[in-house]
């Protein structure tokens, strides 16, 4: 167990556009404890998805310190960031992001491709995942055959398959309908309540925030806790 | 840390009208490529079986061809009784000395003139070269201007065909069989009485002998003493080093001007892959941000990407391979550029072809991969991520 699970320090990212300096995040710092279920929430544009993906290991602060589940980020090369993303991300994206030419169970299995586990061990590990969204059914289904909540149970199976330490979620419910969208935060609940899973999720809906344990602003590139 | 390779074969599948057309463009390159290959090697094998490792060939010093070489009857005689010959139960030497000359035809469909081999022999040459067999009629009559023609002669010359006269040197030659010399140059011959052919061409002196050997490795024994003598002026080869050789310049010509096509086609197959791969990662950039967000590396999305282009490029190989293998049954009569007369020869392919072939496919879909999957790992994930493709 790593507590906090997250610490970011003196964050800083900027953009560069057109010769002028676009400053997303400006001097974040916050950290969350282990077993946390936290909604991001903020306008368009206030750098949710930007702060997500540096704890997600897939962006890097113009300035600052990430460290997440004991890992200081900044420190790892391209490859190491990969393996480490791997071991200890779980993502879930707002547009589902399967791979259209595999199945249910083989997108879900695909994280586990860069673990030591064996074939018979992949599968039974890839059935769990699916019986625990409610897909056990749907194993060989490709995702074109699925809606757009199954395709995203199927996301939340392979962000969970392999274990990881945090799950990462940027709007995973900004594509679903009020139905399916609550199927997804049940699980979400779950998850944190019933594994003890490190949940961040960014979302636009107070419905869908209000579900998580901890709502934080961004607001100017400045995390504000609600009073 | 690899992908399934049937991730690969899917997302070909997935384009297969794309597909299709680029493993169509790069399996032509491929049938061009080993239709070059084979050609090149079916005129070298028709020419290395002609002859038997068992026999020497005698030929004036110096001279290219049987054409421009001379053995006169005096020498023949001597020649014949050297040790290292073969000889029958009767004594006689195993040898035959023969006449080479060329004569013009003209081909019946093409309406064009072509120049067969004219060989004056005598009997003996069935006893020197065993493997050519008698296929319909009979054998000449020696002191006759009967002749015989080889089985690529009666295919190709229907003219020149089983009971046919033919016209030249001011005489009608009635052809009175066809001899089959298992696939050999002499297939593309015409063979007759070497007196009548010297009778009727003027000629005092034989071209060429050749001699069976009492045991293969018996040439030193043939060669040495006769190269040595200064009474004869000869040169002495084993009979397939000597025909392989005549097809040199040909097969050469084939082959240069063959891979210099197929190098020009196959610049055209690159840029195919090239393409291809290209709109395969354009399409799928959303697909590569996730794959790297999950934790794949990017050598990973380069070897995955690498693989579906030379799976492209296997697909090529196979269809190319398959084309050309229908080529076996076609066969090919041309000049032979070393000896000024026609010869018929098929497409042979080997094992070894096969295999070349199908790296060459292989080599070109990875060298066209090569940039395309370089810019797909090259790809920074959030970038990948944020391009929405539909
Ligand atoms: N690659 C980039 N280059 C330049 N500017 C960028 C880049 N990526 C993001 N930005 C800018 O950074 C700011 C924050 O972007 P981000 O995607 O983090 O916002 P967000 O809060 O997730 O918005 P939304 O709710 O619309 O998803 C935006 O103004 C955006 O235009
Ligand atoms: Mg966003």
């Amino acid at each position: 167990m790593y507590d906090p699970v997250v610490t970011l320090q003196r964050i800083l990212k900027v953009y560069f556009r057109a010769g002028t300096e676009v400053s997303v995040l400006r001097d974040l710092s916050f950290s969350i404890p282990a077993g946390t279920f936290l909604a991001i929430m903020g306008p368009s544009g206030s750098g949710k998805s930007t702060l997500l993906n540096l704890m997600a290991g897939i962006d890097r602060p113009t300035s600052g310190v990430v460290v997440v589940a004991g890992t200081r980020l900044h420190e790892l090369s391209e490859g190491d960031m990969a393996r480490w993303r791997a071991r200890h991300i779980g993502y879930v994206f707002q547009s589902y992001n399967l791979i259209p030419v595999l199945t249910a169970a083989e997108n879900v299995e695909l994280p586990l491709l860069l673990t030591h586990l064996s074939r018979s061990e992949r599968t039974d590990h890839v059935k769990t995942a699916l019986r625990l969204v409610g897909l056990g059914d749907r194993m060989d289904h490709y995702p074109r055959q699925l809606s757009g909540g199954q395709e995203q149970r199927v996301g939340l199976a392979r962000a969970i398959v392999s274990d990881p330490t945090m799950i990462l979620a940027d709007e995973p419910t900004g594509n679903l309908d009020r139905e399916s969208a609550e199927d997804i935060l049940t699980l979400f609940g779950r998850l944190n309540r019933e594994l003890g899973k490190t949940i961040v999720m960014v979302t636009h809906d107070p419905r869908a925030a209000e579900r998580a344990q901890l709502i934080r602003h961004l607001e100017k590139g400045v995390l504000e806790t609600p009073p | 840390m690899m992908l399934w390779g049937a991730y690969s074969l899917r997302n070909l599948w997935a384009r297969r009208v794309t597909t299709a057309f680029t493993v169509a463009g790069m399996g032509l390159v491929v049938f061009v490529f080993l239709a070059v290959l084979m050609l090149a090697h079916g005129l070298e094998r028709t020419l290395g079986k002609t002859g038997d490792p068992a026999n020497a060939i005698l030929l004036r010093k110096g001279a290219l061809s049987e054409i421009d070489s001379s053995i006169s009857r005096d020498h023949a005689k001597i020649i014949a009784l050297q040790s290292g010959i073969k000889q029958t139960l009767e004594g006689r030497p195993v040898a035959v000395s023969e006449i080479g000359l060329q004569l013009t035809l003209r081909k019946a469909k093409e309406r064009s003139l072509a120049s067969l081999s004219l060989r004056g022999t005598s009997h003996d040459a069935f006893a020197v070269r065993p493997k050519v067999r008698l296929a319909q009629g009979r054998l000449w009559e020696p002191g006759t201007t009967e002749i015989m023609v080889g089985a690529q002669v009666a295919k190709q010359f229907p003219e020149a065909g089983l009971h046919h006269v033919l016209n030249f040197g001011n005489r009608a030659w009635t052809v009175v069989g066809v001899f089959d010399a298992d696939g050999s140059g002499f297939d593309s011959e015409v063979w007759g009485d070497a007196e009548q052919f010297m009778a009727t061409f003027h000629r005092t002196a034989f071209s060429s002998m050749t001699v069976r050997l009492t045991r293969p490795d018996a040439l030193a024994q043939v060669k040495e003493p006769l190269e040595r003598d200064p009474r004869f002026n000869l040169s002495v080869k084993r009979e397939p080093d000597y025909y392989e050789g005549k097809a040199e310049s040909l097969a050469k010509m084939i082959r240069v001007t063959g891979l210099f096509l197929t190098a020009v086609f196959s610049i055209g197959a690159i840029m195919g892959a090239t393409m291809t791969m290209s709109a395969a990662v354009a399409q799928r950039t959303t697909e590569i941000g996730t794959l790297r967000t999950l934790g794949f590396t990017r050598l990973a999305i380069l070897q995955t990407f690498l693989i579906e282009s030379m799976a492209l490029g296997a697909s090529a190989g196979l269809l190319g391979i398959a084309g050309a293998s229908f080529l076996q049954s076609v066969t090919i009569s041309t000049v032979n550029w070393d000896t000024g007369s026609e010869i018929a020869f098929g497409f042979y392919l080997s094992p070894v072809m096969v295999g070349l072939a199908l790296l060459f496919a292989v080599l070109m879909s990875m060298v066209g991969g090569l940039i395309p999957a370089t810019r797909a790992a090259r790809l920074e994930v959030v970038q990948a991520l944020g391009e929405r493709t539909v």
